[in-house]
């Protein structure tokens, strides 16, 4: 059959044609597609009308714009209108001024937090500085009271103690102070401190912790306070920058 | 983005640095504009429309064969630009007026279908011709006039879907991908509608192909 011929066009595929000029095909089928733009005519011809076509569109004559299209200060006051303007800069502003309040005040509160770490007595240790709290719930289960003769800790009063204050009275007029070094750590038992109580009005109520007493709180607070500082702190200090800078880096991702 | 220029045959025109260059240059200020525009700018905001208006009216009217309409479209694209500056993403504002343009068009074309009007009605009057360039010779312009009127006929006949891709593709330069954005549909469909559409053009053109082929 010779190539070219409309018997043999009929049976060429014009869609493997059209989808060579667009660019659309396979390595085998560009091989196919070719072979017929070589070959016949009538696709040869296709090919070469769909450029002059695409020409033509590319070319298509274009009145003249009939008007400007700028928006006017209606068109924006309609579209935008100025309480939203408005509502946004006063919310710019604000968020500005929180967030740069929140910021320094993170900052104030992780330097303190810090600060008292590092001014804590160098011959106080730190398991004396841990709360009460943590004593109660780690370290008094299970006491151990190593004061020689003394009865075995008692769970009762320690549990009278729990969370009110950093010792607990016993039955004798001994204050049974709690010394957990590695309470918080998990582990299961601690020592218990006898001492004399020297204000009985605290003993009934177990309240108070003794003076000069393992259990007071460091200078700047226990750790369990420093901590909750820190966190708060952190959480200010991240608040702070996100309202401080969360726009800029926005405006960022919109340049891409 | 892929400019091609007229007859040039796809994916064959490496795009010259100098080009792309000024391309990137304009898109730094689109944006920098934007950013403006975003913080209430007016004026920067105009400064888009006045950068990109020439080309999304002949971006539209491809789409919309009509004068009037295609203007109503443009203008409402730049509304909905305006009105949802936030809504950009990044990338070139260029491909995002025109993608809002695009829709904007195809509302009108739907309700074209609804109330059919009269096809490219300026292709009759000569006033809203470009002025021809001096150099241009009669013959040549009406030749040049004679295939315009063809071809944006032809374009007309098209379902508006197809005739919608075959333009992005061939005038503005999208890929197949972008128009699947653009379009809503899948790269497929999108293939699927430019092909179709050449040989349908081909075929409605057929007894003035020789107009083209001078």
């Amino acid at each position: 059959m010779k190539p070219g011929s409309t018997t043999a066009h009929a049976n060429h595929d014009e869609s493997l044609v059209v989808r060579l000029y667009g660019n659309d095909v396979g390595p085998e089928e560009r091989s196919r597609a070719l072979d017929l733009v070589a070959g016949c005519e009538e696709c040869a011809a296709l090919f070469a009308d769909l450029g002059q076509i695409a020409s033509a569109t590319f070319e298509l004559r274009i009145p003249a714009r009939p008007r400007d299209f700028s928006l006017t200060a209606e068109d924006a006051a309609r579209l935008r209108p100025e309480r939203q303007a408005r509502g946004r800069s006063f919310w710019r502003g604000l968020s500005r001024s929180l967030g740069g309040a929140f910021a320094v005040l993170g900052l104030a509160g992780i330097l303190i937090s810090g600060a008292t770490t590092a001014i804590a007595p160098a011959g106080q240790p730190a398991s004396l500085a841990y709360s009460s709290s943590q004593e109660d719930q780690a370290g008094l289960q299970g006491a151990v009271d190593v004061t020689a003769g003394a009865p075995s800790a008692q769970p009762n009063a320690a549990a009278e103690s729990a969370g009110t204050g950093s010792a607990a009275s016993n039955s004798d007029g001994t204050k049974l102070a709690a010394v957990s070094p590695a309470a918080s750590f998990g582990e299961s038992a601690s020592l218990v401190v006898r001492q004399p109580v020297s204000s009985p009005s605290a003993s009934p109520q177990g309240v108070g912790a003794v003076p000069s007493s393992p259990t007071q709180p460091a200078p700047g607070g226990s750790v369990d306070t420093r901590l909750v500082v820190l966190i708060v702190s952190a959480g200010l200090l991240l608040i702070g920058l996100l309202l401080l800078f969360g726009p800029r880096l926005r405006r960022r991702r919109i340049r891409g | 983005m892929n400019e091609r220029l007229a007859g040039e045959r796809p994916g064959t025109d490496p795009i010259p640095a100098e080009s792309r260059r000024a391309d990137e240059l304009g898109q730094g200020m689109d944006v920098a504009l934007l950013e403006q525009a975003l913080g209430g700018d007016l004026d920067a905001f105009n400064q888009i429309v006045l950068r990109h208006q020439d080309h999304l009216f002949a971006l539209v009217y491809r789409l919309v064969p009509d004068r009037d309409q295609a203007a109503d479209a443009v203008q409402e694209a730049f509304f909905s630009a305006y009105r949802n500056l936030a809504s950009f993403r990044g990338g070139s504002v260029r491909s995002w007026l025109g993608r809002i343009a695009v829709n904007a068009a195809m509302d009108i074309q739907r309700s074209r279908r609804r109330r059919p009007a009269s096809p490219y009605p300026e292709l009759e009057d000569e006033s809203w011709q470009p002025p021809a360039l001096e150099s241009e010779e009669p013959e040549a312009r009406t030749i040049e006039v004679e295939r315009s009127r063809a071809l944006a006929s032809a374009l007309d006949a098209l379902p508006f879907e197809q005739r919608n891709c075959i333009v992005l593709f061939d005038v503005d330069g999208y890929d197949y991908a972008e128009i699947a954005e653009i379009m809503g549909v899948s790269v497929g469909t999108v293939k699927s509608r430019i092909h179709r559409g050449r040989l349908a053009l081909r075929t409605l053109l057929a007894p003035v192909m020789e107009l083209f082929r001078g």
